[in-house]
């Protein structure tokens, strides 16, 4: 059942909270091992939140709009009296966090009920969820196959049907790869939207926070309770909310499908996908965006950088406890000559302003959210556009010079037989509500479905 | 432009840095140094006006 459909059975009478939790509980500790999106289960305060909405309810409060929906976070986001483990061994013997994190907060506050925490790439440098301290999450769909990351867990949770919701981070893809692999939605807002106050950072200066959700409803809904600005974050602006639940049914009135770049990294069905959307949404145009390719290769050199510097001094000291599979890129990084991180950082304020004329044009943006549907475990090379390329960090080739440019991005999963592959709905800064325009439409007209695999 | 001796840049800016690698890993970011390298001439080849300055705290 979808997230505002639960809310609505409870308000109604018709569920309790407590039912609720319990179901996702047992369900999760029935399938869990087989997808491994878990990290930790807090059994107890979901209990204790059930119990409470129930009560609230009893004695007639007014419910709050998330009222008794059960969600997980991100291993990234702090939970109080949990470790923030941020998907690394090494943080294992992190104390507790003290408090949630904001948006765990906002969700709280929503009447939403945390059910735990869910697996990720180590440190969110990488776009599988193959992490070698804590077991690679498994797609619900085919469990021989990646469900992408970072935010793996998140994504496999949803598309597994244990949550309706759940929040992860995108910094280069990883809340629209996994979105897109796994068959749900995700949103990635403007960068600066959501306060990522609370969360393990990775690159601060590409760092974004965002749900993941079964139906384009549930994702507003959701966004809508997360708004709102928060001064302890300095990269979040201090916009007041712009909710977008009622103002989903709007149709886009000037959408582009985008090319070049967009289908040489495309297999045929992701490129077929984009078509399909585009051409649903009444595209009236093809274009390619300037100099993408350096976009993303500037997005590539920003993360590398920011994410060695991070890191440095615990890889000096713990090397070999760090994760083998980016351990010697985050070294790499460390070593980045500053001329490539101030090129890449004005190689951006150009992009953004190339993105603003594009976008005076241009509603919503339609593009492939990842080259291919999910691939097997362990896989390491892929060809795309005739180029032998590196899998793990080429899953993220199309979502990359998106974020760098801090656009909001729905993704919404392309109805189908196959594995699912999602597309991305890309709108000017601040404009979510026309991505969800997008996907609301795509939803209504059967083009986009979100695939939940059997409970 | 010159291009970059990833090699002996590789091994400078590691000692540089206090970073004790042995041959293996040397080899092994020296790889991955390589491919950021290539990204990054791809960007340094584009001319970008002086007016255009980064932006620590991106605003879209």
């Amino acid at each position: 059942m979808d997230a505002l459909s639960v809310a609505a059975c409870i308000r109604a009478g018709e569920l309790s909270a407590v039912q609720v939790v319990e179901t996702a509980l047992s369900a999760i500790e029935r399938r869990n091992a087989a997808i491994g999106c878990f990290i930790k289960v807090t059994a107890d305060r979901a209990r204790a939140e059930a119990r409470a909405v129930d009560q609230l309810r009893k004695l007639g409060g007014e419910l709050p709009p998330l009222a008794g929906v059960p969600f997980a976070v991100k291993d990234l986001f702090d939970v109080a009296g949990v470790p923030t483990l941020a998907g690394s061994a090494l943080r294992k013997s992190a104390p507790p966090a003290r408090s949630d994190a904001v948006l765990v907060q906002r969700m709280r506050e929503a009447g939403a009920i945390l059910v735990g925490t869910l697996s990720m790439d180590a440190y969110a440098y990488g776009f599988t969820t193959e992490n070698t301290a804590f077991g690679t999450t498994r797609n619900p769909h085919d469990p021989s196959r990646i469900a992408g990351g970072s935010s793996g867990g998140s994504a496999a949770a949803v598309a597994a049907g244990l949550v309706p919701l759940a929040l992860g981070s995108d910094t280069n893809g990883s809340i629209r790869v996994p979105a897109s692999l796994c068959g749900v939605f995700g949103l990635k807002p403007t960068y600066g939207r959501l306060p990522r106050t609370g969360s393990y950072p990775f690159v601060d200066s590409l760092d974004h926070l965002g749900p993941f959700a079964t139906t384009s409803a549930d994702l507003a809904a959701c966004y809508d309770v997360l708004q709102g600005p928060d001064a302890s974050d300095r990269a979040c602006a201090q916009r007041q909310a712009e909710p977008v639940s009622r103002t989903a049914a709007d149709r886009p009135h000037r959408v582009a499908r985008l090319t070049g770049y967009f289908d040489r990294y495309a297999s045929d069905e992701a490129r077929a996908a984009s078509r399909r959307a585009a051409y649903a949404l009444g595209a009236i145009d093809e274009i390619e965006l300037p100099e993408v390719h350096r976009a993303r290769a500037a997005a590539f050199i920003i993360t590398a950088a920011e994410a060695g510097e991070r890191h440095l001094q615990t890889l000096k000291e713990c090397y070999a406890e760090f994760e083998p599979l980016s351990r010697d890129r985050l070294l790499a990084g460390a070593l980045t000559p500053a001329m490539w991180y101030v090129k890449a950082q004005r190689l951006r304020a150009w992009f953004r302003g190339q993105m603003a004329r594009i976008f005076a044009r241009f509603d919503v943006l339609v593009a492939p959210a990842t080259p291919v549907s999910a691939t097997a475990i362990g896989m390491e090379w892929i060809e795309l556009g005739g180029e032998k390329l590196p899998l793990r960090a080429s899953m993220g080739l199309l979502t990359q010079p998106i974020s760098f440019a801090g656009l909001p991005v729905v993704t919404v999963p392309i109805a189908g037989t196959g594995m699912p592959v999602g597309v991305q709905l890309i709108a000017a800064p601040w404009r979510e509500d026309r991505c969800f325009a997008a996907a609301a439409n795509l939803e209504r007209m059967g083009i986009a479905q979100a695939r939940i695999t059997e409970r | 432009m010159k291009r970059l001796d990833v090699e002996n840049f590789v091994i400078a800016a590691a000692r540089a840095q206090g970073l004790d690698l042995d041959a293996e890993q040397l080899q092994r970011v020296g790889a991955v140094f390589a491919r950021n390298a290539e990204l990054a001439e791809l960007m340094l080849e584009l001319d970008l006006p002086d007016s255009i300055e980064p932006a620590p705290v991106f605003e879209p």
